[in-house]
């Protein structure tokens, strides 16, 4: 067993009853599976083949120390940067992965939507989680996300019930304070989108000043008959931070994910996306942008499961590589036989800026039923010589040129984000986390 | 597929090759120990650093475990209950033609492969290796006037010992993976070429392999070295009685093209696939690899698939020349029970290399066939280039096709690019055809024809009109 996961496991038996939910039998049961589980599989090594290409040894060796709370003292203009426009969102705060309720801001909801720390909802009604308890996926490779299901101690859980539309985007902040001693904060959040009902959802992953920390979040994602879900993320860690994340949707009939990623901070990024589409006519789209530079390691991981007839899925990805920087991309699209009328497309579009970036890129079609129409793509390569050429013959130094090129790379990711003042917001933190010339 | 007009005929035409020679064969026990390999190198008497070769191969092996990452799935294989040598009974080694046994003779006559070199009108040379062993070499003598060397492996070692000593291992060593190390402690012959520096081959050389014998793995090893500004192509062609057992075939390729030199070689892959149910068959776990050692040379890869219960190989090129090329076109095909697991890797090492990847496959009844692809772009290789195109055709609502490629660039200056779709026959264009008055099964052929025609093209004439008729025959009762 690995050394920190030994740690995990006495914090876990240590502070057991600290957890939230632990006194309803559901919660407590799921919590101790999921730690019985990883005790089994210990957590993942690059032998197996989704972490091929992902060292974990640093993650787990070093085990970070649980932030059960504590003063951090912050106004709400600290955070001014990191947040939307105030009067254009509703928010949650959440400060080292637990709910600040002065810094939140939930006064304009409008009737009957729910929004509140899953701690609190935890404790006070844990049978509304109940049926999103058990884990999508388990197996050797799922070790972290078994590890925030044994150990999670707040989160967001959203409850759009059915036709409301939220107005306004609900922004769910994670900023993590710098700490004397590495952190870990494990976030789980729950989206719930009734029948017909649509919302815009922000998560964003921050840290306050140059702190090393390890993030292991989640996001389980449920969307009933008809729901519109725009599910924003942005990963913009340190540089010494660590993030293992996963979203988990669900898909009923007729609904419409929009799903999208930003990640430019973290010393290792690894971000998985498990979207099943299991009912009819649902769809899902996917974009995905990644900025690394330095020695940053960005992974992706997509699996895109088609379970229903009649579903489509599109996905795009994109990643910029300077420095020493390393990208992964693994998207897998599924379809088990016997369906019908499926399309399934997949790109990723790669550009490395130096030698010594690299990018592992590995598409994977795993098609078991015929009366499909899937196809991916995926391209790897360098500044394009003629285009550097034609800006500079117009009057551009290289610098100028280079990041000209960039921009355009990435703005087929970005100009489609609305409403306007959350793009405005997404490209200056971009601008702001960037590590590229 | 479910929603065309049946034509649930013909579904059991008999696989063509599936006779048995019924010929007196010297074959040794079943089982596996050192003492089978000292057997093995005593009957071909082999030069002494061969049987160490051999010795020390084994020895790895049994250290290492079989492995299981693939998609393709079959009981574990008792490698104690296959007999590692099997030859026919006077014919320890390479003799001249005359005094090849007519019974050996007529087999390969019936398999279309005329070794009787006046009747070979085509300019092909041919090698055949039945079972275990080479039993005859063709046009050896018009080859040898030009400086090329052609012929068994088992001769190699006994007239070219230095040379095989050199190159032998060098692209594939014992330790590459489970099957090549069971090869390198088992072998028992194979193909040897030597091409001279400057000589343009003036004929297509070529084996054919032919498993006869019950309860026999056949493990050769064939080795072909292309020396500066040389060129050749070279045939490969396969087939095995229909038996209800599982047989293994586990060979290595090992192709060496130095500067400026061409290899291109070719397979048209028929061993027997099982029966509809998916009962016996052979398992074709082959470790195939081409080093372009030197600068501007090139290696292509064209292979047909239509054979074998299991596929599973990866036919490879090391970029290590600068400009050096690499290709590999490949049409496979899964009826019936039948798996593939194949792809290649391309390995660019060099400055200004390319390769070019164009994979289709196609899955009919149970079938299931997987590409699987590595590109890797290391940091010397600036300038390097790869397209890969990988298309998908499934016939049936049973059957799979998966493709996991992988890209693993570490230089900027590459251009790398991966494309691939899944897809069934478009209605439109089977409405078409049998509009025009092609019956449904005629006009699947035609379409599967089309898809494949970019790699057929790439096939030397014969073998791509073989292939061509392999597609339909392998096909047939598929549509319905």
């Amino acid at each position: 067993m690995s050394s920190a996961l030994h740690t995990y496991q006495r914090e876990f038996h240590d502070n057991s009853t600290h957890l939230p939910g632990w006194n309803a039998w559901q919660i407590r049961r799921s919590r101790q599976a999921a730690m019985q589980r990883v005790m089994q599989t210990d957590l993942p090594t690059q032998k197996l083949e989704n972490w091929k290409y992902t060292s974990t040894r640093r993650l787990s060796q070093t085990p970070y120390a649980l932030y059960t709370g504590g003063c951090v003292g912050l106004y709400l203009e600290d955070l001014d940067p990191f947040l939307v426009d105030r009067q254009a969102s509703h928010r949650l705060v959440f400060i080292n992965g637990l709910l600040s309720r002065r810094l939140s801001c939930l006064d304009d909801l409008p009737n009957a939507v729910q929004v509140a720390s899953m701690a609190r909802i935890a404790d006070e009604s844990p049978a509304m989680l109940s049926p999103w308890l058990e884990p999508v996926l388990t197996g050797h490779d799922q070790g972290f996300a078994e590890l925030n299901q044994a150990l999670w101690l707040d989160g967001a859980f959203v409850h759009i019930p059915a036709g409301v539309q939220l107005i306004k985007p609900l922004q769910l902040l994670f900023l993590t304070t710098p700490f004397q001693e590495p952190i870990v904060t494990f976030p789980w959040n729950l989206v719930i989108v009734g029948k017909s009902a649509q919302a815009l959802v922000i998560e964003s992953y921050l840290t306050l000043g140059q702190g090393a920390h390890f993030s292991n979040a989640r996001t389980t994602l449920v969307l009933e008959p008809q729901a519109r879900l725009e599910h924003l993320l942005l990963l913009g860690e340190s540089e010494l931070a660590w993030h293992v994340g996963s979203v988990q949707a669900t898909q009923k009939e007729g609904s419409r994910l929009d799903s999208r990623i930003f990640a430019a901070g973290g010393e290792l990024t690894r971000q998985e996306l498990q979207i099943t589409l299991a009912g009819a006519e649902a769809e899902c789209f996917q974009e995905g942008l990644f900025l690394a530079g330095r020695r940053q390691h960005m992974d992706l991981h997509s699996w895109l499961h088609h379970t229903c007839s009649n579903t489509r899925s599109r996905q795009l990805f994109k990643s910029v590589l300077d420095g020493h920087a390393r990208g992964v991309f693994n998207g897998v699209i599924r379809i088990p036989p016997d369906l019908q009328n499926i399309q399934a497309e997949q790109k990723t579009a790669n550009l490395l800026l130096t030698d010594t970036a690299e990018i592992d890129a590995k598409p994977q079609l795993e098609i078991h039923s015929d009366a499909v129409q899937c196809s991916h793509g995926a391209t790897v390569g360098g500044m394009n010589p003629e285009a550097m050429f034609y800006l500079q013959s117009r009057g551009l130094d290289v610098d100028a040129a280079r990041l000209l090129l960039i921009q355009g790379f990435a703005d087929e990711l970005l100009q489609t984000i609305k409403p306007a003042p959350v793009q405005e917001w997404l490209r200056q933190r971009l601008n702001q986390e960037r590590n590229l010339p | 597929m479910n929603d065309t007009p049946a034509v649930a005929s013909a579904m059991a035409r008999s696989y063509k090759y599936g006779f048995v020679t019924p010929i007196e064969s010297d074959t040794i026990p079943q089982g596996l120990d050192e003492e089978v390999i000292r057997l093995i190198s005593f009957k071909k008497q082999e030069p002494e650093f061969m049987l160490e070769w051999r010795l020390a191969a084994y020895r790895l092996w049994l250290e290492m475990t079989e492995p299981n990452w693939s998609s393709v799935r079959y009981p574990p294989i008792d490698y104690q209950g296959i007999s590692y040598y099997s030859a026919p009974v006077g014919n320890p080694g390479t003799v001249a033609l005359e005094d090849v046994d007519p019974a050996l003779l007529a087999t390969y006559e019936k398999l279309g492969i005329p070794l009787d070199e006046r009747l070979t009108l085509a300019g092909v040379a041919v090698d055949a290796v039945f079972d275990s062993v080479s039993v005859a070499t063709t046009h050896q003598k018009k080859l040898a006037e030009m400086g090329i060397l052609f012929c068994s492996m088992s001769e190699a070692l006994q007239k070219h010992g230095a040379l095989v000593h050199r190159y032998l291992g060098s692209v594939v060593p014992p330790e590459d993976n489970f099957f090549a190390a069971l090869n390198a402690a088992v072998f028992s012959d194979g193909t040897f070429c030597y091409i001279p520096p400057g000589v343009r081959c003036p004929m297509e050389l070529s084996t054919y392999f032919r498993i006869n014998a019950a309860r026999t793995g056949q493990f050769e090893r064939t080795l072909i070295i292309a020396d500066e500004y040389s060129q050749v192509g070279y045939l490969e062609g396969c087939s095995a009685p229909q038996r209800d057992r599982n047989q293994l075939h586990a060979a290595v390729v090992e192709l060496i093209a130095m500067e400026g030199a061409e290899i291109a070689y070719s397979t048209v892959q028929n061993w027997y696939p099982g029966d509809a149910e998916g009962r016996g068959g052979i398992y074709n776990f082959v470790t195939k690899r081409g080093e372009c050692r030197g600068d501007h040379s090139r290696i292509s890869w064209t292979q047909v698939e239509t054979g074998s219960a299991i596929t599973w190989k990866y036919p490879s090129v090391i970029l290590r020349g600068a400009g050096s090329s690499g290709r590999f076109h490949s049409v496979a095909l899964t009826n019936h029970h039948q798996q593939a697991d194949t792809g290649t890797k391309m390995i660019h090492i060099g400055p200004n290399t390319s390769s070019t990847i164009l994979s289709k496959g196609i899955s009919a009844g149970h079938g299931h066939n997987a590409y699987r692809g590595l590109v890797k772009v290391l940091p010397g290789a600036s300038g390097a280039r790869n397209h890969s195109q990988c298309d998908s055709l499934l016939l049936g609502e049973h059957c799979s096709a998966h493709t996991h490629p992988y890209l693993e660039v570490k230089n900027h200056s590459a251009r790398v690019e991966h494309e691939a779709t899944t897809s069934r026959i478009s209605e439109d264009q089977l409405f078409y055809c049998r509009q025009r008055g092609l019956s449904n099964e005629e006009a699947v052929s035609l379409i599967v024809n089309g898809f494949c025609q970019e790699v057929l093209r790439e096939l030397p004439m014969e073998f791509s009109v073989e292939a061509r008729k392999l597609l339909a025959v392998s096909l047939e009762g598929s549509v319905g």
